[in-house]
Parts: C-alpha cells; structure tokens; sequence
C-alpha cells in the first residue's frame, strides 16, 4: 500500500524530474562529467580562448597559467582551446565507432541466437576467428592494407568491432526465445522478422548497451592510441591521442603537453564508466523486478 | 450429445533428439530420442472442454505445443476443422492462428516486459487487423473488462502487475484475435489457491459467454473437474484412461487414475487409501517400461502387466488402458 501511494506522489511530480530521481549516484555522477565534456565539445569555438592551430613563437611551452590555462605546446599553440576542440573529434569517433558496430551486431547476434541452425554457425565461428586475434593486432593488419587516417580506422572497427554485441545478443537471445511471450507471439502467427526485432531486440539489448558505455572509452583510447602511433587522426588536427604523441617529446621539460589532453581522456573514461556501472544496475534492477 | 470435432489428434508421436554431438558424427551413431508423446488420439468436440491430466514429464504440455504448430510430430495428424496446419495456403494459416490461441503456464514470462499491458494487446488488433484502427483503444478497454482487469492497466508494464493480473492479462491478448479455441496450458498451476479459483471462474465464464472449444492441460484432477467435459490422462507419453469427466470421477479404472484422484484433497475426511498411492517417481522417458508402461509403479502390478495392455471400452465414450479396466474395484 505505502507503494501505491508513494506511486501516486511521484506521479504528479514532472516525468523528467521522477526519471532523474530514481538514477543512482554512479548514473547521475557519469551523466554530469559526460554531459560537462559533451557541452565543451559543442560550444568550443565560444569557449576555447584561442584558434586550436594558432601558433605563437612568443609563447613556446608556457607552462600552465594565464592566460593559457594548460599551458602552450611546442608550436605556441594553446592547450586548452586544443583540448576543447579535441573532445569534437574524439567524442564523435567514439560515438561512431561504437554505436554503428552495435547496431548490426546486435541485430546479428539476435538473429543468430533466434534462429539457430546453419546462419548461427556460420556467424558464431567468423566471430570465433576474429575474437582469436588481439583486437589492436588486427585493426593494425587493416590498417596496413588500406593505408592510416581517420576513414580507414573507421572501416577497420566497423569490420571487426559488432562481434562482441553480436556475441551479448545472441547469449541473451538463447534465454529469451524460450520464454513465454516469444511463443505468444509465434502463437499469433507474428512474422520472423516483427518477433526478433521488435519483441526479441529490446529484451536482449541491455548488456549490449552497458557493455557499449566503456566500448566508448576503449575506442577512444583505441584511435587515441592508434594517432599516438601515426596510424590515426593526422596533425595538426588537435585528437587528443595525437597530442599525447606530440607531447612526448617534451615530457621532461613540459609535462603538461601531454598530460592535459591526458586527463581529458581520463575525465571521459570515467564519466562513460560510471554510466555503464550505473546502467548496469539499474537494467539488472528491472530484470530482476520481472523475474 | 457431441457437436462436430473441432479438433481431431491422430496417433500422435512427438519425438526430441538430442543434437547430435561431434563424436556421434564420427562414430556414426544416433543419439537417442524421447518420445514425449507416443501414439495419441483424442478428439475435442465444439464447445467442449478436454481436460488432460498428468504428472509433469507425461507429455500433456507438448501435446498443446503441438497443436498450435510449435513442435513437429514424429508422426500422427492433427486435424482443426477437419484441416491440418500443414495443409493451409497461408491465408488459412492465418485464419488458424486467429482461431486457436493459447494461455501460458508462467505468467512472469508470458508478457513482453517492454510492453505495456495496452500496446501489447492493440499490437495483436492492429496485426491481424481486428476491428478499424479507430476502433482499437475501445476493443483493448473492453477485452481487459472482459477478463476483469480495469482499464487503467492499460498503461502498466507488467512488472507492475500481479500473477493473477498478469495471467487475465496474458487471457485478454489471447482473446484480441476472437478465437475459437483456446489451449490452456497449466493456466492456473503458478497463481497462489485463492487466484487459482477467480481464473477458473473466468475461464468457465468466458467459455460460456464466447462458445469457446478448450483444451485444458493440467496436473492436478481437482483443477479441471469443474471445467472438462472429457478427460484424458496422460502418463509417459500415452493416453491412460479417457473419458466424460464425470464417468471418470464416479467411476475410475485405471490404477493411475484412482491414484492422482486420491490426491485431490478432499473436504471430507474419509478413510486414508493408502494403497492407491504410487510410490516414486515417473520413470525415464528414455527407459520407458516395457508392456503397461505404469506396471513399475502401479499398486496392482501382475506378471500379466509385462505384456502391453488392451483398450477396454468401459462406458459410453469411457476408454481405459489397462488389463483389469473391466472390473470396477473399488474396495
């Protein structure tokens, strides 16, 4: 009964305001840092001080202060607008790199783990095969064949990333196809394809989803690494990995060029992490209600 | 005193085969099947209701799977309206799949829990096109009326429902296509005793109101007394004794029979039988006992058991399979 009416309280509150409520502090934790970087990578020509490929032979290396916050790098240019204008091109590789991977992946997977058969073998031993292979070992071997930049790192992780969601659909999609209500609606003479993807799909995405928060920050990471190597995002273009790579040079004398968009990796990583970790529960939370 | 069948089952046999394993390819050998239902027949008139009895592992639910086209037979037919499933353009086959529905033992997995109680049910109206799109929010309100749940579940996930509620719920999405015939599958077995009484007296309401032919599955005798018109009692596979549910009540001849009836808890206290009681567990269907396939765990077991046991007409339409069927003991 205290439920019920506890129930009828928060209902009359604002939808938007009983949502946020009920998110934990781990949610709302990495919702602010990742909401507090996606709003500097969207309003950085208004924030950022200076022009990110600005070069200022007067201000070489100046450490961290005013007016450059974070400092200069070895071209004068200043960190912080280059950070700003970082997070525009790291947040939308990561976005793109794990988001368009999941979405065929975990339609695969959820085909596979539905229909079984010949489709699913097939499926589950290409996986096998590219799950065999380091991941970074592999996106390389791509890389060497199509040559490095931003467009190849993108082809190379969309013909090889969708095998982990492809996985995650497909194990939880073996559980819920024997479940009553796929039956109900086999029952009802549902069509194959309205069964998987709009009664099987939505119940068979929540690990996917939680799975792709730190898939976000391990792709970031993953392009950071591969500009840190040469293979990625090309100078001058201000990728935070990129800068890192730059920075190293200098370590012992400006440690600030490397470790600033350092920390801004760190901030995202956690933020994404901690949307994850608070995902995590709160999906399991309503898988567990309904069991 | 019987309409027209509306559902005839012929000799139905539903084997399961284990997959057959990387050695087994090499070796050449065959993995063992289950036959889970082995040889049955039985006929559900119009408007009546078949109740079929068994111990779990008897093969009464996969006989309701059958039915509705979710497992293949071995061999055997089963016949809706004098057509099986197979035999259907696709236009019939979505005739068949408006006219036979089915209502699910568990009702914690019965229902999407993405959708709510509203969207699931005009989901099924708007697919096969029921009633006119306009008319779809009217027909959800009055099929949740019909099975008795308010029309404010419309809105609720069904997480935020109750096992009963989410079974007369499962019932409402069942009954969006207007069917004629409904399997039941254990519809009551999960639901606490005080639910269990409300949804079989829904289920008998609706079955007068709507004209509806059932098949009834349950384990317990006590559940489908009030609601079959025949009876059939499943053990290992086989149709032990079948019959108008009253003759069976009055007049059991089958040992198997008279021992689940001796598990119906009784208001009156009588003298405890023990000898109707069956000891143990069902056997294997990977071991099925060779002649009456009971005899291992039958009170009344005779070396004569060890051959396979005759059909004995006993009543009107009453059938039981076993070597003493004719004489009545009722000690």
């Amino acid at each position: 009964m205290a439920a019920v009416a506890e129930e009828r309280q928060t209902t009359r509150r604002n939808p938007l305001l009983r949502e946020l409520g009920s998110w934990s502090s781990s949610l709302k934790c990495g919702a602010a840092i990742t909401l507090l970087i996606v709003l500097a990578a969207v309003f950085a020509p208004w924030i950022a001080p200076y022009d990110p490929n600005a070069q200022d032979f007067e201000a070489l290396l100046m450490p961290p202060g005013w007016p450059h916050l974070f400092g200069t790098d070895s071209l004068g240019r200043d960190i912080f607008s280059r950070v700003l204008y970082g997070a525009r091109i790291d947040l939308v590789i990561g976005f793109f790199t794990t988001y368009v991977p999941m979405t065929y992946g975990v339609v695969l997977g959820a085909y596979a783990g539905y229909k079984g058969g010949w489709f699913d073998a097939v499926l589950m031993r290409i996986i096998d095969v590219a799950m065999a292979f380091p991941f970074l070992v592999l996106i390389i071997v791509i890389l060497a064949i199509l040559g490095p930049g931003i467009q190849n790192i993108y082809i190379s992780v969309f013909i090889l990333a969708w095998t982990m969601y492809a996985r995650l659909a497909r194990a939880e999609m073996l559980v819920e196809r024997t479940k009553d209500y796929m039956t109900a609606v086999k029952v009802l003479g549902f069509p194959q394809r309205r069964i998987i993807l709009r009664h099987g799909l939505p119940n068979v995405i929540n690990s996917s989803i939680v799975f792709s928060a730190s898939d976000f920050v391990l792709n970031i990471l993953l392009v950071s690494g591969l500009s840190f190597l040469g293979l990625g995002v090309q100078p001058p273009l201000p990728e935070w990995g990129a800068m890192i790579a730059e920075g190293r040079d200098f370590i012992r004398d400006a440690w600030w060029m490397a470790t600033m968009p350092g920390f801004a990796i760190l901030a995202t990583g956690v933020g994404l992490a901690l949307i994850g970790d608070g995902l995590a529960q709160r999906l399991g939370e309503r898988h567990h209600t309904t069991v | 005193m019987s309409a027209a069948p509306s559902l005839v089952v012929e000799d139905l046999v539903v084997e399961f085969a284990k997959p057959r394993s990387l050695a087994d390819m090499v070796t050449g050998t065959h993995p063992p099947t289950v036959r889970a239902v082995d040889g049955v027949s039985l006929t559900v008139a119009a408007g009546q209701t078949l109740g079929l009895v068994g111990e779990s592992g008897s093969g009464k639910s996969t006989i309701g799977k059958a039915i509705l086209g979710l497992n293949r037979p071995a061999r055997g037919s089963i016949r809706f309206e004098g057509k099986a499933f197979a035999e259907r353009d696709p236009a019939g086959q979505a005739e068949f799949r408006r006219r036979v529905q089915m209502v699910f033992q568990d009702p914690y997995s019965s229902l999407n829990p993405r959708l709510r109680i509203g969207s699931a049910i005009a989901e099924v109206l708007r697919f096969h096109g029921i009633v006119p799109e306009q008319e779809i929010a009217g027909e959800v309100l009055r099929l949740l009326s019909l099975v008795g749940l308010p029309g404010a579940m419309v809105e609720r996930r069904p997480r935020e429902l109750s096992g009963g509620q989410r079974q007369r719920a499962g019932l409402a999405r069942a009954l969006a296509v207007r069917p004629t015939f409904l399997v039941l599958d254990e519809p009551v077995a999960a639901l606490d005793v005080s639910i269990q009484a409300q949804v079989l007296n829904l289920l008998g309401d609706l079955r007068r109101e709507l004209g509806l032919t059932m098949l009834f599955v349950a384990h317990e005798l006590g559940v489908v007394r009030h609601m079959s018109d025949r009876l059939a009692v499943m053990y290992l596979g086989q149709i032990m004794e079948s019959g108008p549910s009253d003759a069976v009540f009055r007049d059991p001849r089958h040992p198997y029979t008279r021992a689940l009836l001796s598990a119906v808890p009784k208001m009156t206290t009588v003298k405890r039988q023990r000898a109707a009681v069956t000891q143990g567990e069902i056997p294997s269907p990977l071991n099925i006992p060779s002649g009456c396939r009971f005899r291992t765990r039958c009170p009344m077991a005779q070396p004569v058991c060890e051959t396979v046991p005759p059909e004995v007409t006993v009543g009107p339409g009453h059938v039981a399979r076993c070597h003493f069927a004719a004489t009545p003991i009722n000690p």
